[in-house]
């Protein structure tokens, strides 16, 4: 890592207090356990891991949406939960999520417009003008039309929703924007467009993103650098093409193995794969 | 031992219009092959899969052929049909969960086509359904017959999905996304069970998703589908290396490198 | 990519089709329309003063003298009828706009704050549910004497926990949505959120609930009425007219049966509005969903 850390995650750890049936036992889960990393300016960072990994508590943690219960979160050099709320509202414009669902991250009832403009709320005061061509402007970074603002969620498909909650991450102009299995709900050509879209708005924008995914061919795609996440644990971190190709812990080998690829072909082919492998 | 000719789905709304969400399907698929069924959301995958066992909505009316072993199940009373549903056809859904009863216990679900179509006593019944939890690799069977789906993980549910479809010993078995909710490493093992289990009965079976990966693993020949219409099939190597059909092409120029395999490498347009 | 074919249809087969498929709004809606009209229409017009009292007029069958005889003091029957109409639906509205406000009010903001306030709302409105209008009738009626207002309070009280659930219910599953995430992300605090993005999407359910909380109330008010406990006399009321009636069941059975049905045919029309509505908005919901 070279450049300035624009994100640092120092020992993260996010216990949570279960209580059993009868109420009297208390078992705790663990749910992130001492997570340190860094994001430097203008880069990707891919996080891979399978569910109940704690990827999605670790992001909504660094979106301060959470609290931990150990550790901090420094964005530019500023450790978020010792901000008071006031400043933590106004840090708020520098970073953005973007998730999984299509269709539960768009508030059926609102325009579209109303839907992008909403983190609007955390710049200064625009008047109706400002915020309509601010709008325009996102929507069309995303490759919709400004005219489309008027319209509602229901009349979008699902990849076209998908630029709709980026458009609206973006319209604060963030540095940071978290992609939480952004791709994961969408087909493919469209998960294509959305990945090439991410991609051309790091190299324009200087973007630093960090890309959530349980899918390494997409990870792959678009990560500089990528973290494997297992049992709340980042058990492996570094550059895209080490960890894919030379995986440190036995855990990445394993999802190495078992995403399926074109190089082996049907069942037969699998079969003597595995007897000679 | 399946022949569909010319089938297709038409969905009359409520104002009398007509949507054709299948459009003039045709294949053949030969005792023991995997048939994989790939394309986008909305492609009429699983409409397919409904009409072949009759589990259509009201509102859809299949037309054409299917012919399962000689009989035309389009044809088919729906008494006539229940008898072949589960017996000679059997079915793994998507979502584990909801296509178990949350409020009986698996070896029960299990058991309850055995009892049904088989005639077997409880004890028999119990039993088989123990073996055949075995022969889907989970873990001690004899205790776990007695859970409740709530109890079991996402990957064991699936297991037991698959232990219901194929209790009765049916010929074909649809798998419709069965994996689609899974983990990567748990999708492998259920990939891996179902192989194996096809193999070892010589089922016949239609594996549908999204996912291409997947189907290059698993399937033998591939359809390809869009808006409801075959766009392209053959053997899954010549599918998916040497593709004729624009828009598998596209699809397939769509999947990430990684995934494309090394044969991607090399064909690589410059970047 | 897929072929339609479209059928043209008549305007008119198209709006008859519409109105059997939603048989239950169309009628609930109707019915209530009437009822409201009738009530409205009390205030400026009715057949006879309803409360004119004609000793001489007494028990008159009806179409003998009015529409629909006199009672035992020789006042209208559908007079009396149509001014209850107004008595009845007002209360109804007023004690469910009173639990509504309320309720839903608790409701929104314990699904809010969560925890200990959510807690102490919930078993504040539990015990709420434990005393049934009429008990709390008869202690307001202690209290504030009888009279509208007393009849408010009474069946007001007893909304209350009903829509502080319902509103609780339905805020916690939105507040589980995502699109309240990014709202919180974008800087928006519980309050801002709870009127921009809870409320809106509740709005139909509450609305649901009205419907059917306002049948409720009616037959409610007019249970109150017939034990006493609601306007006092000389202010027509469809209770009281059935408690009247009792004592004449054999002589004059119209006496019962005609607020016994206006009541049963008011309630029926709110009960049908307030299903209707339900299935008329859910299946839309689905597809926009």
């Amino acid at each position: 890592m070279s450049g300035p850390a624009l994100l640092e995650v120092r020992h993260l750890t996010r216990d949570y207090k279960l209580r059993s049936g009868d109420g009297l036992a208390a078992r705790t889960l663990r749910a992130v356990d001492d997570v340190s990393f860094a994001v430097e300016q203008g880069s990707v960072l891919g996080i891979v891991g399978e569910s109940g990994c704690g990827k999605s508590t670790l992001a909504r943690i660094i979106m301060a949406l959470d609290r931990p219960t150990v550790g901090e979160v420094v964005f530019e050099g500023e450790s978020l939960f010792a901000l008071s709320a006031g400043a933590l509202r106004q840090r708020r414009r520098d970073f953005q999520m973007v998730f999984q669902d299509p269709y539960g991250s768009l508030d059926p009832r609102h325009a579209i417009g109303r839907i992008v403009a909403e983190p609007l709320h955390l710049g200064g005061a625009l008047t109706r003008s400002e915020r309509t061509m601010r709008v325009a402007e996102a929507l069309e970074i995303v490759g919709l039309k400004a005219t489309d603002a008027a319209r509602y969620p229901h009349e979008f498909s699902g990849g076209q929703r998908q630029r709709i909650a980026i458009a609206r991450a973006l319209i604060t102009r963030p540095k940071l924007v978290i992609a939480d299995e952004a791709v994961s709900a969408l087909d493919l050509s469209v998960q294509a467009q959305i990945l090439h879209l991410l991609m051309e708005l790091k190299e324009r924008n200087r973007l630093t993103v960090l890309f959530i995914s349980h899918n390494l061919g997409v990870i792959e795609e678009i990560a500089d650098r990528v973290g494997v996440m297992y049992a709340g644990r980042l058990i492996e971190i570094g550059a895209t093409r080490d960890v894919l190709h030379h995986p440190q812990h036995e855990y990445t080998q394993r999802l190495l193995d078992a995403e399926p690829t074109l190089d082996v072909i049907g069942r037969s082919g699998h079969r003597s794969a595995q007897a000679s492998g | 031992m399946l022949k569909v000719s010319a089938l297709s789905v038409d969905i009359v709304g409520s104002d009398g219009v007509a949507a054709r969400i299948v459009d003039d399907v045709s294949f053949d698929l030969a005792q023991g092959e995997t048939l994989g069924i790939v394309g986008e959301s909305g492609a009429g995958k699983t409409m397919l899969a409904l009409a072949i066992m009759r589990l259509l909505p009201a509102i859809a009316r299949p037309s054409g052929e299917i012919l399962l072993g000689g009989d035309n199940l389009l044809a088919l009373s729906e008494t006539d049909m229940c008898a072949v549903r589960g017996r000679r056809i059997g079915m793994i859904f998507q979502e584990p969960m909801t296509a178990l009863n949350p409020a009986q216990r698996v070896g029960t679900q299990i058991a309850e086509g055995l009892i049904l179509h088989r005639s077997l006593a409880q004890r028999e019944a119990r039993q088989q359904a123990i073996d055949l939890l075995e022969r889907v690799r989970i873990a001690d069977a004899r205790r776990r017959v007695d859970c409740f789906p709530h109890e079991l993980s996402g990957g064991q549910r699936q297991r037991v999905g698959i232990a219901i479809a194929l209790a009765l010993r049916p010929g074909l078995l649809i798998a419709d996304e069965p994996t689609t909710a899974l983990d990567v490493t748990v999708q492998k093992e259920i990939l891996d069970i179902l192989d194996e289990l096809v193999s070892d009965l010589r089922m016949s079976l239609i594996f549908i998703s999204h996912d291409i990966g997947v189907i290059g693993r698993i399937a033998d020949s591939t359809l390809v589908m869009l808006g409801g219409r075959k766009m392209e099939q053959g053997p899954t190597a010549r599918v998916l290396r040497a593709p004729t059909a624009a828009y598998t092409q596209s699809l397939l120029a769509a999947m990430p490198r990684r995934t494309r395999g090394s044969l991607a490498r090399t064909q690589e347009p410059p970047r | 990519m897929t072929a339609s074919t479209t059928i043209a249809r008549a305007p008119e087969r198209t709006a008859a089709k519409w109105l059997c498929d939603h048989a239950k709004l169309a009628g609930g809606a109707t019915t209530t329309a009437l009822f409201v009209t009738i009530a409205l229409t009390s205030l400026v017009w009715t057949p006879e003063n309803p409360t004119r009292v004609r000793i001489l007029a007494k028990l008159q069958p009806p179409l003998t003298s009015g529409l629909l005889g006199t009672d035992h003091l020789g006042r209208d029957v559908l007079s009396m009828l149509m001014a209850g109409a107004f008595n009845s639906l007002s209360i109804a509205a007023l004690s469910v706009a009173v639990g509504m406000t309320i309720g839903t009010a608790l409701g929104v903001a314990a699904a809010a704050r969560r925890g200990l306030f959510e807690a102490v709302v919930m078993r504040l409105c539990d015990a709420m549910f434990a005393f049934p209008p009429i008990l709390s009738a008869i202690m307001a009626g202690a209290l504030l004497g009888s009279g509208a207002a007393t009849a408010i309070v009474a069946i007001g009280t007893f909304m209350v926990p009903v829509f502080a659930r319902v509103t609780r219910g339905a805020a916690l599953q939105i507040w589980a949505r995502e699109y309240v995430l990014a709202a919180r992300m974008a800087g928006r605090n519980n309050f801002a959120i709870t009127f921009v993005h809870i409320i809106p999407n509740i709005a139909s359910q509450i609305i649901i609930q009205v419907a059917i909380q306002l049948a409720l109330a009616i037959l409610t008010e007019a249970g109150l009425s017939f034990l006493g406990l609601g306007v006092p006399p000389p202010t027509p009321s469809w209770g009281r007219m059935l408690a009247d009636s009792q004592t004449y069941l054999g002589l004059a059975p119209y006496l019962a049966l005609a607020p016994g049905i206006t009541i049963a045919l008011a309630v029926l029309g709110l009960n049908l509005l307030g299903d209707g509505l339900r299935d008329y908005i859910d299946p839309r919901r689905r597809l926009g969903g």
